[in-house]
């Protein structure tokens, strides 16, 4: 009785371990663009995850991938009126959630897209 | 005295054989100390894991187990899975080792059930079998994914929409242990994590050496027929010491493959099996006996060999083709060296046996 | 009921598994869009072409000296013999008997190497005999990279050194054999013929002093020793006998084949070859020319037959993967049968 408990028990905890190690593992891919409604910065830079400075041109889109579900992302550029902008804001990524970031409207509320995971192309 | 140092001379005679080829070739190779030392590290990090999962099964009296070939097909079909589905660092790892736990105990369980049924002739067995799997293997890899597995990745995939390419790249797991913690040497870089989890197997293998159950797997190593009238359940501890060889291969092969970054999904375990058993054969073990040095030092010194020898085929010959070649004769013809060099040895001890005996018979013989 | 079950139990579970399950897949053939009689005449091809590779290993058995895990060694002297064949550009009948009498000589030098090597390791036979076959197939690499030959057919094109690593003897020996036969392409008679030839040859060997003391040897070596028999010399003598019939064994199966495979070809073929004569009923110190006949046509059936059945009914090419995992399962289930004699590792 007790040697089924513990095996029981062993292949549950293994299986939470599982689960646990996959959704904090998991790379999702995450789109970035620099396309401004108004304006739109000739070259804008984002840090991921604390990972190294990438530049994005103007009306340029990029797929990162990010391990996890906690993110961070820090956009820098200089904005119309040639003011040096630094804007840090944090999402989260989910399972079979497409997430798309536009760098240029980092500081409206519409910076941030989420649709649904399409079946990918063949 | 110079009858202990004849029979250090005598227990040691493979690795000695393979030094004194190596002191010769280096020089002809031209490569550098240098060079070779961090070679060494980092081989060393990759394939020790695996070499040492050797040990139990020759201390269970089962021979060389050929078969660690399922345990690295178990370790490979996690990785597969960790790869579709993108998980990444140190999770990715522990991932496909989770996953491939089960897959290795059913391995190891077949393949001990396998080789009970085939005693006395365990290695040749393993051998064969070591095939056998990998055609299942194939059967899973090249038409079951993409078909009746379903896989998300289609980076993976063949172009015909099925089956696994030949060759993946492990980029999400890529150096992840060796890199994590890093010491440096010197001019030398030591990968400490992964020589840590080393480590931590060799404690393992010592004490369990020490428990009931590691025991029992000497006395059926010694002697089956005295194992069993002892009460010891031999059928199940010789499937037992597979298992364990099985699922510690399987680590063992996603340690190597997380430091070469890539995986060759058909071919990266064949020669894993031939190569690990070389390096514990050149280190002075036995089908009858292994112990950690001769796991650690028989990787130092194939691995040289394996490193110097297509160099040194190169310069006496001028062909790189020639020097390929030349390291296969002799990673083989190496083996053949040792195991002729064990029999011989068996011979000796035989001998000095029944010298003794017989110096007792007459001794008491005489009134 | 009871003479039918005592039977098969001389017969072995095993041999009427296979029997039946080879039964099986003829059967099925039609039904999937196999021609019947052409997967029985390919089963019969390519038991001519095995056969001799499989009676090779009867005299080392018999000997004691385990199953022939360094078959390869024979074949490299036969392919040596096959080269110098070509090289010389003997064709037909001449090419084939020239190969033969050209590897010969190798087949016995290496044989003798072979056993010297065999004689010190008593008990562990089989194991050694796989890597010195091993290694053997990796150094005549090497050979076939510099040894100087000089045929147009054999090197690599646009002034390469070396052979080339498949060889078309098309245009010299191929089917030498069967030529003189009707129905060349359907029934290799003259293969058949041939194997028959060297089978009763040593079924007549083994009648003899010479060969009752190679059993002698093998079943009881103190009984062979107290009669004075030198055991090491008919080891010897056994070894040469094996390396030779494989040499011949393979120049056979080239001439059926119409191909000479260089380098890594011949790395697994004691494998197929065991497979075929632990089928047959063999054990690893007893193997009779039966053994080899019904182990050759039954392993080499199967081989055929089933991925070509299975191919057909999921209409994928899974051949190559099928012939691992078949060769090896029966190489498996032959290892794993009660009763053979306990043998070194």
């Amino acid at each position: 009785m007790k040697t089924i408990a513990a095996r029981t028990g062993v292949i549950l905890a293994m299986i939470f371990l599982g689960i646990f190690l996959f959704i904090s593992g998991k790379e999702h891919a995450v789109f970035i663009e620099n396309k401004g409604e108004k304006y739109t910065p000739k070259n804008a830079y984002y840090i991921l995850d604390g990972k190294e400075e990438v530049k994005i041109k103007k009306k340029k889109k990029k797929r990162e991938y990010i391990k996890g579900v906690n993110h961070t992302i820090e956009v820098r550029f200089k904005d119309a009126n040639g003011v040096e902008k630094k804007i840090v804001k944090e999402f989260k990524t989910k399972m079979g959630k497409k997430i798309m970031i536009n760098v240029a409207m980092i500081e409206s509320d519409s910076w941030l897209k989420i649709e649904d995971l399409k079946s990918k192309k063949k | 005295m110079a009858n202990k140092g004849k029979k250090f001379l005598i227990n040691n005679i493979v690795p000695i054989v393979i030094l004194i080829m190596l002191v010769m070739a280096i020089p002809m190779s031209g490569l550098s100390g240098g060079y070779l030392v961090q070679e060494m590290i980092s081989r060393l990090s990759r394939n020790s894991f695996l070499v040492l999962s050797l040990i139990i099964p020759v201390v269970a009296g089962m021979g060389l187990n050929f078969g660690i070939v399922l345990g690295a097909m178990a370790g490979q079909l996690g990785l597969i899975f960790i790869t579709d589905w993108r998980i990444a660092g140190m999770e990715g790892i522990a991932l496909a080792v989770l996953i491939s736990l089960p897959i290795a105990i059913l391995l190891g369980i077949i393949g001990g059930y396998i080789l009970n049924r085939a005693k006395g002739r365990e290695m040749i067995t393993s051998i064969i079998m070591g095939f056998f799997i990998n055609g299942v293997y194939q059967l899973i890899v090249l038409y079951g994914m993409g078909n009746i597995i379903p896989m998300t990745n289609k980076k993976i995939i063949l172009s015909r929409g099925y089956g696994i390419r030949n060759a993946i790249d492990l980029k999400n797991i890529r150096q992840v242990l060796d890199r994590s913690m890093v010491v440096k040497v010197g001019e030398f870089t030591v990968p400490l994590l992964t020589i840590l989890i080393i480590g931590a197997l060799c404690f393992f293998i010592v004490w369990f050496r020490k428990t009931k159950l590691g025991q029992d797997m000497r006395a059926i190593g010694q002697d089956m027929e005295i194992a069993k009238s002892a009460g010891i359940a031999v059928e199940k501890t010789r499937i037992l010491s597979i298992v364990i060889s099985t699922v510690l291969a399987s680590i063992g092969q996603i340690i190597f493959l997380q430091n070469i970054g890539t995986m060759n999904t058909y071919n990266s375990h064949e020669q894993i099996g031939m190569f690990s058993i070389a390096a514990i054969l050149i280190g002075g073990a036995t089908a009858a006996k292994a112990s950690i040095p001769n796991a650690l030092g028989g990787i130092i010194l194939f691995h040289l060999m394996f490193v110097i020898s297509p160099r040194a085929g190169k310069e006496l010959v001028g062909s790189a083709q020639i020097g390929e070649f030349f390291r296969v004769f002799i990673s083989y013809g190496v083996i053949a060296l040792a195991l002729v060099l064990h029999q011989w040895r068996r011979e000796q001890e035989n001998k000095a046996e029944r010298k003794k005996m017989m110096e007792i018979q007459l001794s008491g013989g005489e009134e | 009921m009871e003479k039918i079950k005592s039977y098969i139990e001389t017969m072995g579970w095993p041999r009427v598994i296979i029997a039946l399950f080879l039964l099986s897949m003829y059967i099925m053939a039609p039904f999937v869009g196999l021609n019947l009689g052409t997967s029985i005449s390919d089963t019969l091809i390519r038991f001519g072409m095995n056969a001799i590779l499989v009676l090779s290993l009867m005299p080392m058995i018999y000997s004691g000296t385990g199953l022939n895990f360094g078959l390869p060694l024979g074949v490299e002297a036969g392919l040596i013999g096959a080269v110098i064949s070509v090289e010389m550009g003997l064709t037909g009948v001449f090419g084939f008997w020239g190969a033969i009498v050209m590897a010969i000589p190798f087949a016995i030098i290496f044989g003798w190497g072979y056993s010297q090597i065999l004689n010190r390791v008593k008990g562990g036979e089989m194991m050694i005999a796989t890597y010195v076959g091993f290694s053997s197939v990796a150094i005549m690499c090497i050979m076939w990279l510099i040894l100087p030959f000089k045929s147009q057919d054999m090197i690599w094109a646009y002034g390469g050194s070396g052979l080339r690593t498949t060889i078309s003897i098309e245009n010299y020996w191929q089917g030498a054999l069967n030529k003189i036969f009707p129905m060349a392409d359907k029934i290799p008679f003259g293969e058949i013929i041939f194997f028959g030839f060297l089978a009763f040859l040593m079924w007549g060997f083994f009648k003899t002093k010479s060969g009752l003391a190679m059993k002698a040897v093998g079943a009881n070596p103190k009984f062979a020793l107290a009669t004075g028999v030198n055991i090491d010399k008919v080891r010897t003598k056994s070894v040469i006998m094996s390396t030779m019939l494989a040499a011949i064994g393979i120049i056979v199966y080239q001439q059926s084949f119409g191909f000479i495979q260089l380098y890594l070809a011949p790395f697994y073929m004691a494998f197929p070859a065991i497979a075929a004569i632990l089928i047959g009923g063999a054990s690893v110190n007893k193997a009779t020319v039966v053994n080899v006949m019904i182990g050759t046509f039954l392993f080499q059936g199967i081989l055929t037959m089933t991925p070509s059945v299975i191919n057909n009914l999921v209409k994928t090419d899974m051949s190559e993967t099928l012939r691992i995992i078949i060769s090896n399962g029966m190489i498996l289930y032959a290892l794993t049968r009660k009763g053979g004699k306990k043998n070194g590792k």
